[in-house]
Protein backbone atom coordinates (compact mmCIF):
# COMPACT_ATOMS: atom_id res chain seq x y z
CA UNK A 1 0.00 0.00 0.00
CA UNK A 2 2.16 2.99 -1.29
CA UNK A 3 0.07 5.59 -0.40
CA UNK A 4 0.60 5.18 2.85
CA UNK A 5 4.28 6.73 2.26
CA UNK A 6 2.48 9.50 0.29
CA UNK A 7 0.57 10.41 3.22
CA UNK A 8 3.44 9.72 6.35
CA UNK A 9 5.66 11.96 4.13
CA UNK A 10 3.91 15.62 4.55
CA UNK A 11 2.68 14.51 7.33
CA UNK A 12 6.39 13.66 9.00
CA UNK A 13 7.57 17.34 7.36
CA UNK A 14 4.96 19.34 8.83
CA UNK A 15 4.82 17.46 12.23
CA UNK A 16 8.51 18.22 12.28
CA UNK A 17 8.25 22.02 11.33
CA UNK A 18 5.35 22.37 13.69
CA UNK A 19 7.53 20.18 16.44
CA UNK A 20 11.16 22.16 15.83
CA UNK A 21 10.00 25.62 14.30
CA UNK A 22 6.29 27.01 14.85
CA UNK A 23 6.00 25.64 18.69
CA UNK A 24 6.99 28.15 21.17
CA UNK A 25 9.65 26.82 24.22
CA UNK A 26 8.11 25.44 27.11
CA UNK A 27 8.97 27.40 30.07
CA UNK A 28 10.88 25.43 32.62
CA UNK A 29 12.50 22.91 29.93
CA UNK A 30 13.43 25.43 27.42
CA UNK A 31 14.43 24.00 24.08
CA UNK A 32 14.92 20.23 25.16
CA UNK A 33 11.05 19.45 25.25
CA UNK A 34 10.90 19.28 21.68
CA UNK A 35 11.74 15.66 21.70
CA UNK A 36 8.63 15.02 23.40
CA UNK A 37 6.49 15.47 20.05
CA UNK A 38 8.60 12.74 18.62
CA UNK A 39 8.45 10.79 21.95
CA UNK A 40 4.95 10.43 22.42
CA UNK A 41 4.06 9.95 18.94
CA UNK A 42 6.49 6.79 18.59
CA UNK A 43 4.69 5.49 22.34
CA UNK A 44 1.41 5.88 20.91
CA UNK A 45 1.88 3.84 17.75
CA UNK A 46 4.22 1.19 19.53
CA UNK A 47 0.70 0.40 21.59
CA UNK A 48 -1.22 0.76 18.92
CA UNK A 49 1.16 -1.52 16.66
CA UNK A 50 0.88 -4.13 19.72
CA UNK A 51 -3.02 -3.92 20.18
CA UNK A 52 -2.49 -4.82 16.66
CA UNK A 53 -0.15 -7.65 17.38
CA UNK A 54 -3.01 -9.25 20.24
CA UNK A 55 -5.86 -8.68 17.83
CA UNK A 56 -4.08 -10.73 14.62
CA UNK A 57 -2.52 -13.36 17.23
CA UNK A 58 -6.40 -14.13 18.17
CA UNK A 59 -7.34 -13.98 14.36
CA UNK A 60 -4.50 -16.44 13.59
CA UNK A 61 -5.74 -19.03 16.39
CA UNK A 62 -9.53 -18.86 15.45
CA UNK A 63 -9.10 -18.48 11.64
CA UNK A 64 -7.34 -21.51 10.57
CA UNK A 65 -7.49 -21.18 6.89
CA UNK A 66 -5.97 -17.48 6.41
CA UNK A 67 -3.37 -18.59 9.41
CA UNK A 68 -0.14 -17.73 7.03
CA UNK A 69 -1.22 -14.60 5.17
CA UNK A 70 -2.05 -13.20 9.20
CA UNK A 71 1.37 -14.63 10.35
CA UNK A 72 2.90 -11.91 7.97
CA UNK A 73 0.84 -9.20 9.63
CA UNK A 74 1.52 -10.98 13.77
CA UNK A 75 5.04 -10.88 12.68
CA UNK A 76 5.18 -7.61 11.22
CA UNK A 77 3.33 -5.95 13.60
CA UNK A 78 5.18 -7.00 16.76
CA UNK A 79 8.42 -5.85 14.79
CA UNK A 80 7.29 -2.21 14.44
CA UNK A 81 5.79 -2.76 17.88
CA UNK A 82 9.24 -3.53 18.93
CA UNK A 83 11.29 -0.71 16.88
CA UNK A 84 8.76 2.18 18.10
CA UNK A 85 9.20 0.85 21.96
CA UNK A 86 13.29 1.02 21.30
CA UNK A 87 12.51 4.78 19.65
CA UNK A 88 10.02 5.65 22.65
CA UNK A 89 12.72 4.32 25.62
CA UNK A 90 15.73 5.72 23.69
CA UNK A 91 13.89 9.27 23.05
CA UNK A 92 12.40 8.92 27.01
CA UNK A 93 16.29 8.81 28.26
CA UNK A 94 17.87 10.96 26.33
CA UNK A 95 14.84 13.89 27.70
CA UNK A 96 14.84 12.64 31.20
CA UNK A 97 18.46 12.95 31.42
CA UNK A 98 17.72 16.49 30.65
CA UNK A 99 14.69 17.24 32.54
CA UNK A 100 14.89 15.00 35.78
CA UNK A 101 18.72 14.77 35.65
CA UNK A 102 19.14 11.13 35.23
CA UNK A 103 18.71 8.38 31.86
CA UNK A 104 16.75 6.14 33.77
CA UNK A 105 14.12 6.70 37.31
CA UNK A 106 11.93 3.93 38.41
CA UNK A 107 9.49 5.92 36.50
CA UNK A 108 5.81 3.73 35.97
CA UNK A 109 5.35 4.11 33.14
CA UNK A 110 9.22 3.90 31.69
CA UNK A 111 9.42 0.73 33.84
CA UNK A 112 6.88 -0.96 32.03
CA UNK A 113 8.15 0.06 28.68
CA UNK A 114 11.00 -1.61 29.52
CA UNK A 115 9.29 -4.73 30.40
CA UNK A 116 6.93 -4.61 27.15
CA UNK A 117 10.48 -4.41 24.98
CA UNK A 118 11.60 -7.59 26.96
CA UNK A 119 8.33 -9.18 26.72
CA UNK A 120 8.24 -8.46 22.47
CA UNK A 121 11.88 -9.05 22.42
CA UNK A 122 10.91 -12.48 23.48
CA UNK A 123 8.37 -12.66 20.80
CA UNK A 124 11.02 -12.29 18.48
CA UNK A 125 13.33 -14.78 19.74
CA UNK A 126 10.92 -17.43 20.14
CA UNK A 127 9.58 -17.08 16.64
CA UNK A 128 13.41 -17.15 15.37
CA UNK A 129 13.87 -20.45 17.56
CA UNK A 130 11.19 -22.75 15.84
CA UNK A 131 11.53 -23.91 12.59
CA UNK A 132 8.58 -25.40 11.84
CA UNK A 133 6.63 -23.00 9.92
CA UNK A 134 3.34 -23.93 11.39
CA UNK A 135 4.61 -24.66 14.67
CA UNK A 136 6.29 -21.30 14.64
CA UNK A 137 2.60 -19.50 13.41
CA UNK A 138 0.56 -20.97 16.49
CA UNK A 139 3.44 -20.43 18.92
CA UNK A 140 4.18 -17.28 18.39
CA UNK A 141 0.46 -16.26 18.80
CA UNK A 142 -0.30 -18.11 21.75
CA UNK A 143 2.67 -16.46 23.13
CA UNK A 144 1.30 -13.13 21.88
CA UNK A 145 -2.09 -13.53 23.60
CA UNK A 146 -0.42 -14.46 26.85
CA UNK A 147 2.34 -11.70 26.97
CA UNK A 148 -0.22 -9.01 26.31
CA UNK A 149 -2.66 -9.89 28.82
CA UNK A 150 0.27 -9.57 31.14
CA UNK A 151 0.61 -5.55 30.19
CA UNK A 152 -1.73 -4.51 32.58
CA UNK A 153 -0.83 -6.20 35.44
CA UNK A 154 2.87 -5.23 35.30
CA UNK A 155 1.45 -1.74 34.99
CA UNK A 156 -0.56 -1.97 37.68
CA UNK A 157 2.30 -3.33 40.05
CA UNK A 158 4.66 -1.57 39.36
CA UNK A 159 3.09 1.74 40.04
CA UNK A 160 2.08 0.00 43.10
CA UNK A 161 5.45 -1.02 44.08
CA UNK A 162 7.30 2.92 43.12
CA UNK A 163 4.25 4.70 44.83
CA UNK A 164 5.76 2.84 47.61
CA UNK A 165 9.58 3.55 47.03
CA UNK A 166 10.80 7.23 47.60
CA UNK A 167 10.67 9.47 44.33
CA UNK A 168 13.48 11.30 43.64
CA UNK A 169 12.61 13.06 40.25
CA UNK A 170 9.39 14.50 40.08
CA UNK A 171 7.40 14.61 37.21
CA UNK A 172 7.69 18.01 36.10
CA UNK A 173 4.37 18.17 33.80
CA UNK A 174 4.03 19.84 30.52
CA UNK A 175 0.55 21.98 30.35
CA UNK A 176 -0.33 21.49 26.52
CA UNK A 177 -1.26 24.94 24.80
CA UNK A 178 -3.41 24.69 21.85
CA UNK A 179 -0.51 25.11 20.06
CA UNK A 180 1.20 22.43 21.08
CA UNK A 181 -1.83 20.06 20.95
CA UNK A 182 -1.25 20.50 16.99
CA UNK A 183 1.98 19.72 16.97
CA UNK A 184 1.28 16.83 18.98
CA UNK A 185 -1.37 15.40 16.94
CA UNK A 186 0.26 15.97 13.57
CA UNK A 187 3.33 13.96 14.69
CA UNK A 188 0.92 11.30 16.40
CA UNK A 189 -0.52 10.77 12.78
CA UNK A 190 3.10 10.56 11.21
CA UNK A 191 4.76 7.88 13.47
CA UNK A 192 1.05 6.14 12.99
CA UNK A 193 1.10 6.26 9.65
CA UNK A 194 5.03 5.26 9.34
CA UNK A 195 4.11 2.06 11.17
CA UNK A 196 1.18 1.08 8.91
CA UNK A 197 3.66 1.55 6.28
CA UNK A 198 6.37 -0.42 7.81
CA UNK A 199 3.84 -3.11 8.51
CA UNK A 200 2.59 -3.41 5.67
CA UNK A 201 6.01 -3.04 3.96
CA UNK A 202 7.19 -6.20 5.99
CA UNK A 203 4.32 -8.15 5.67
CA UNK A 204 4.18 -8.28 2.17
CA UNK A 205 8.03 -8.86 1.75
CA UNK A 206 6.82 -12.02 4.31
CA UNK A 207 4.57 -12.83 1.60
CA UNK A 208 6.76 -12.47 -1.62
CA UNK A 209 9.54 -14.50 0.71
CA UNK A 210 7.12 -17.07 1.14
CA UNK A 211 6.23 -17.37 -2.08
CA UNK A 212 9.53 -17.69 -3.56
CA UNK A 213 10.05 -20.65 -1.51
CA UNK A 214 7.34 -22.19 -2.66
CA UNK A 215 8.73 -22.04 -6.16
CA UNK A 216 12.22 -23.18 -5.84
CA UNK A 217 10.75 -26.15 -3.99
CA UNK A 218 8.91 -26.76 -6.89
CA UNK A 219 11.28 -26.18 -9.09
CA UNK A 220 13.70 -28.53 -7.37
CA UNK A 221 10.97 -30.88 -7.32
CA UNK A 222 10.72 -30.64 -10.85
CA UNK A 223 14.26 -30.79 -11.38
CA UNK A 224 14.08 -34.09 -9.35
CA UNK A 225 15.99 -33.33 -6.07
CA UNK B 1 -9.93 -34.94 32.25
CA UNK B 2 -9.06 -34.60 36.25
CA UNK B 3 -8.62 -38.69 35.90
CA UNK B 4 -6.10 -38.11 32.78
CA UNK B 5 -4.49 -35.13 34.88
CA UNK B 6 -3.76 -37.25 37.64
CA UNK B 7 -2.11 -40.16 36.10
CA UNK B 8 0.06 -37.87 34.05
CA UNK B 9 0.90 -36.36 37.07
CA UNK B 10 1.55 -39.73 38.63
CA UNK B 11 3.89 -40.45 35.77
CA UNK B 12 6.27 -37.94 35.95
CA UNK B 13 6.19 -38.19 39.61
CA UNK B 14 7.17 -41.70 39.42
CA UNK B 15 9.96 -40.34 36.30
CA UNK B 16 11.48 -38.17 39.20
CA UNK B 17 11.56 -40.17 41.94
CA UNK B 18 13.60 -42.87 39.67
CA UNK B 19 15.89 -40.64 38.23
CA UNK B 20 16.05 -38.01 40.21
CA UNK B 21 16.61 -35.65 37.48
CA UNK B 22 15.07 -32.68 38.44
CA UNK B 23 14.94 -31.46 41.93
CA UNK B 24 18.64 -32.71 43.13
CA UNK B 25 20.31 -30.50 40.81
CA UNK B 26 18.01 -27.50 40.75
CA UNK B 27 17.86 -28.36 45.37
CA UNK B 28 21.69 -28.09 45.00
CA UNK B 29 22.04 -24.56 42.34
CA UNK B 30 19.50 -23.53 45.27
CA UNK B 31 21.64 -24.07 47.90
CA UNK B 32 24.67 -22.78 46.34
CA UNK B 33 23.04 -19.51 45.42
CA UNK B 34 22.30 -18.96 49.47
CA UNK B 35 26.28 -20.11 49.83
CA UNK B 36 27.22 -17.45 46.92
CA UNK B 37 25.34 -14.89 48.18
CA UNK B 38 26.91 -15.26 51.83
CA UNK B 39 30.17 -15.28 49.92
CA UNK B 40 29.29 -11.57 48.61
CA UNK B 41 27.09 -10.35 50.21
CA UNK B 42 28.53 -10.42 54.09
CA UNK B 43 25.82 -11.57 56.36
CA UNK B 44 27.25 -10.06 59.23
CA UNK B 45 26.67 -6.88 58.06
CA UNK B 46 23.67 -4.95 58.79
CA UNK B 47 22.26 -4.04 55.76
CA UNK B 48 21.16 -7.51 54.34
CA UNK B 49 18.35 -7.70 56.51
CA UNK B 50 16.70 -4.77 54.08
CA UNK B 51 17.67 -6.62 51.28
CA UNK B 52 16.30 -10.64 51.89
CA UNK B 53 13.07 -11.27 50.69
CA UNK B 54 14.48 -9.45 47.42
CA UNK B 55 17.20 -12.57 47.14
CA UNK B 56 15.36 -15.12 49.41
CA UNK B 57 12.87 -14.56 46.25
CA UNK B 58 15.16 -14.34 43.62
CA UNK B 59 17.26 -17.15 44.12
CA UNK B 60 13.93 -18.99 44.58
CA UNK B 61 13.24 -18.33 40.71
CA UNK B 62 16.60 -18.71 39.56
CA UNK B 63 16.36 -22.18 41.28
CA UNK B 64 12.92 -23.38 39.89
CA UNK B 65 14.28 -22.32 36.54
CA UNK B 66 15.85 -25.48 36.17
CA UNK B 67 12.79 -27.91 37.20
CA UNK B 68 10.15 -25.70 35.52
CA UNK B 69 11.68 -25.17 31.97
CA UNK B 70 11.87 -29.56 32.49
CA UNK B 71 8.24 -30.61 32.57
CA UNK B 72 7.41 -30.30 28.66
CA UNK B 73 11.81 -30.91 27.48
CA UNK B 74 10.81 -34.66 28.85
CA UNK B 75 8.14 -35.00 26.66
CA UNK B 76 9.42 -32.87 23.27
CA UNK B 77 12.45 -35.63 23.89
CA UNK B 78 10.03 -38.41 23.53
CA UNK B 79 9.09 -36.92 20.66
CA UNK B 80 5.59 -35.90 21.84
CA UNK B 81 3.99 -39.84 22.25
CA UNK B 82 1.98 -38.29 24.95
CA UNK B 83 0.16 -36.67 22.52
CA UNK B 84 -1.21 -39.67 20.46
CA UNK B 85 -2.75 -40.91 24.16
CA UNK B 86 -7.01 -39.89 23.57
CA UNK B 87 -7.18 -37.30 26.30
CA UNK B 88 -8.32 -33.97 26.65
CA UNK B 89 -4.96 -31.50 25.98
CA UNK B 90 -6.00 -29.37 28.95
CA UNK B 91 -5.28 -32.51 31.22
CA UNK B 92 -1.78 -32.72 30.41
CA UNK B 93 -1.17 -28.95 30.80
CA UNK B 94 -2.71 -29.44 34.36
CA UNK B 95 -0.37 -32.49 35.05
CA UNK B 96 2.51 -30.37 34.11
CA UNK B 97 1.45 -27.49 36.50
CA UNK B 98 0.80 -29.88 39.47
CA UNK B 99 4.45 -31.53 38.82
CA UNK B 100 5.67 -27.80 38.57
CA UNK B 101 3.54 -26.64 41.89
CA UNK B 102 5.27 -29.57 43.68
CA UNK B 103 9.12 -29.36 42.61
CA UNK B 104 8.51 -25.70 43.37
CA UNK B 105 7.28 -25.94 46.70
CA UNK B 106 9.87 -28.40 47.70
CA UNK B 107 12.42 -26.56 46.63
CA UNK B 108 11.16 -23.05 48.50
CA UNK B 109 10.51 -25.27 51.57
CA UNK B 110 14.88 -26.48 51.64
CA UNK B 111 15.87 -23.21 50.50
CA UNK B 112 13.81 -20.86 52.40
CA UNK B 113 15.21 -22.05 55.89
CA UNK B 114 18.64 -22.44 54.45
CA UNK B 115 18.84 -18.90 53.07
CA UNK B 116 17.52 -18.22 56.56
CA UNK B 117 20.23 -19.85 58.50
CA UNK B 118 23.20 -19.18 56.33
CA UNK B 119 21.97 -15.19 55.49
CA UNK B 120 21.20 -15.08 59.42
CA UNK B 121 17.79 -13.27 59.28
CA UNK B 122 15.08 -15.03 60.88
CA UNK B 123 11.88 -15.45 58.83
CA UNK B 124 8.47 -13.37 59.31
CA UNK B 125 7.10 -13.66 62.66
CA UNK B 126 3.13 -14.25 60.93
CA UNK B 127 3.92 -17.75 59.45
CA UNK B 128 0.54 -18.13 58.14
CA UNK B 129 0.92 -15.02 55.93
CA UNK B 130 4.59 -15.94 54.57
CA UNK B 131 3.39 -19.67 54.11
CA UNK B 132 0.30 -17.96 52.46
CA UNK B 133 2.91 -15.66 49.88
CA UNK B 134 4.84 -18.45 49.42
CA UNK B 135 1.97 -20.84 48.22
CA UNK B 136 0.45 -18.34 45.88
CA UNK B 137 4.17 -16.86 44.56
CA UNK B 138 5.05 -20.25 43.59
CA UNK B 139 1.67 -21.30 42.08
CA UNK B 140 2.14 -18.33 39.79
CA UNK B 141 5.44 -18.97 39.45
CA UNK B 142 5.06 -22.46 38.16
CA UNK B 143 1.91 -21.40 36.25
CA UNK B 144 3.86 -19.38 34.06
CA UNK B 145 6.71 -21.32 33.86
CA UNK B 146 4.20 -24.58 32.83
CA UNK B 147 2.56 -22.17 30.12
CA UNK B 148 5.92 -20.60 29.02
CA UNK B 149 7.76 -24.09 29.46
CA UNK B 150 5.39 -25.57 26.77
CA UNK B 151 5.73 -23.12 24.25
CA UNK B 152 10.27 -22.84 24.52
CA UNK B 153 10.05 -27.22 24.80
CA UNK B 154 9.45 -26.94 21.01
CA UNK B 155 12.04 -24.76 19.92
CA UNK B 156 16.05 -25.13 18.85
CA UNK B 157 17.32 -23.91 21.88
CA UNK B 158 14.48 -25.59 24.12
CA UNK B 159 15.14 -24.41 27.87
CA UNK B 160 17.71 -21.68 27.08
CA UNK B 161 15.27 -19.54 25.55
CA UNK B 162 12.98 -19.96 29.08
CA UNK B 163 14.87 -17.44 31.38
CA UNK B 164 14.64 -14.81 28.47
CA UNK B 165 10.89 -15.38 28.10
CA UNK B 166 9.50 -15.95 31.48
CA UNK B 167 11.90 -13.91 33.43
CA UNK B 168 9.89 -10.60 32.03
CA UNK B 169 6.52 -12.35 32.08
CA UNK B 170 6.84 -13.21 36.00
CA UNK B 171 8.31 -8.95 36.88
CA UNK B 172 4.79 -8.55 38.27
CA UNK B 173 4.88 -11.90 40.19
CA UNK B 174 8.26 -10.69 41.53
CA UNK B 175 7.30 -7.25 42.46
CA UNK B 176 4.29 -8.90 44.07
CA UNK B 177 5.87 -11.35 46.19
CA UNK B 178 8.90 -9.58 47.08
CA UNK B 179 6.98 -6.32 48.43
CA UNK B 180 4.02 -8.79 50.09
CA UNK B 181 7.15 -10.06 51.88
CA UNK B 182 8.73 -7.19 52.66
CA UNK B 183 5.61 -6.00 54.06
CA UNK B 184 5.40 -9.23 56.31
CA UNK B 185 8.66 -7.78 57.63
CA UNK B 186 6.82 -4.68 58.51
CA UNK B 187 9.18 -2.67 55.73
CA UNK B 188 6.59 -0.73 54.16
CA UNK B 189 3.26 1.47 55.07
CA UNK B 190 1.38 -0.35 52.91
CA UNK B 191 0.12 -3.73 53.76
CA UNK B 192 0.57 -6.85 52.35
CA UNK B 193 -3.06 -7.63 51.46
CA UNK B 194 -2.77 -5.51 48.26
CA UNK B 195 -0.41 -7.53 47.00
CA UNK B 196 -1.51 -10.80 48.15
CA UNK B 197 -4.56 -9.99 45.91
CA UNK B 198 -2.35 -9.33 42.55
CA UNK B 199 -0.15 -12.16 43.18
CA UNK B 200 -3.65 -14.34 43.40
CA UNK B 201 -5.48 -12.60 40.19
CA UNK B 202 -2.01 -13.18 38.66
CA UNK B 203 -2.11 -16.75 39.45
CA UNK B 204 -5.93 -17.49 38.62
CA UNK B 205 -5.23 -15.64 34.98
CA UNK B 206 -2.22 -17.91 34.17
CA UNK B 207 -3.85 -21.31 35.20
CA UNK B 208 -7.15 -20.42 32.79
CA UNK B 209 -5.21 -18.85 29.44
CA UNK B 210 -2.95 -21.31 29.34
CA UNK B 211 -5.06 -24.24 29.83
CA UNK B 212 -7.37 -22.63 27.38
CA UNK B 213 -4.95 -22.01 24.37
CA UNK B 214 -2.98 -25.22 25.04
CA UNK B 215 -5.07 -27.20 22.74
CA UNK B 216 -3.64 -24.79 20.08
CA UNK B 217 -0.20 -25.71 20.85
CA UNK B 218 -1.24 -29.71 20.38
CA UNK B 219 -2.54 -29.21 16.98
CA UNK B 220 0.70 -28.37 15.43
Amino acid sequence: MRYLRWISLPLWITALYLALVWVPDERSLGVSYRIFYIHLGMAWTALLALSANFVVSLFVLFKRNRREQLDHYAQATAEVGLLMTTATLASGMLWAKVAWGAYWTWDPRLTTTAILWFLYAGYLLLREAIDQPQKRIVYSAVYGLIVFIDVPIVYLSVRWWSSIHPVVFTNTGINISPQMLVAVIFFFFATLFFGLDLITLRAKQQALRQQLERLREQRLGELGY
Amino acid sequence: MIRAAVWIFWKDITLEFRGRELLLPAGVFGLLIAMLYGFAFDPTRNGLHGMFPGLLWLGIFFASFLAVGRAFSVEAEASGQLLLAPIDRGAVFLAKLGLNVLLTLVLAAVMTPAFSILLQVSLPQDTGGFLLVEALGLVGFAAAGTAMGALSAQTRLRELLLPALLLPFTSPLLLGVVSATEGLYGQQAASSSNWVLLIAIFDVIYIIVPVLLFEFLTEV
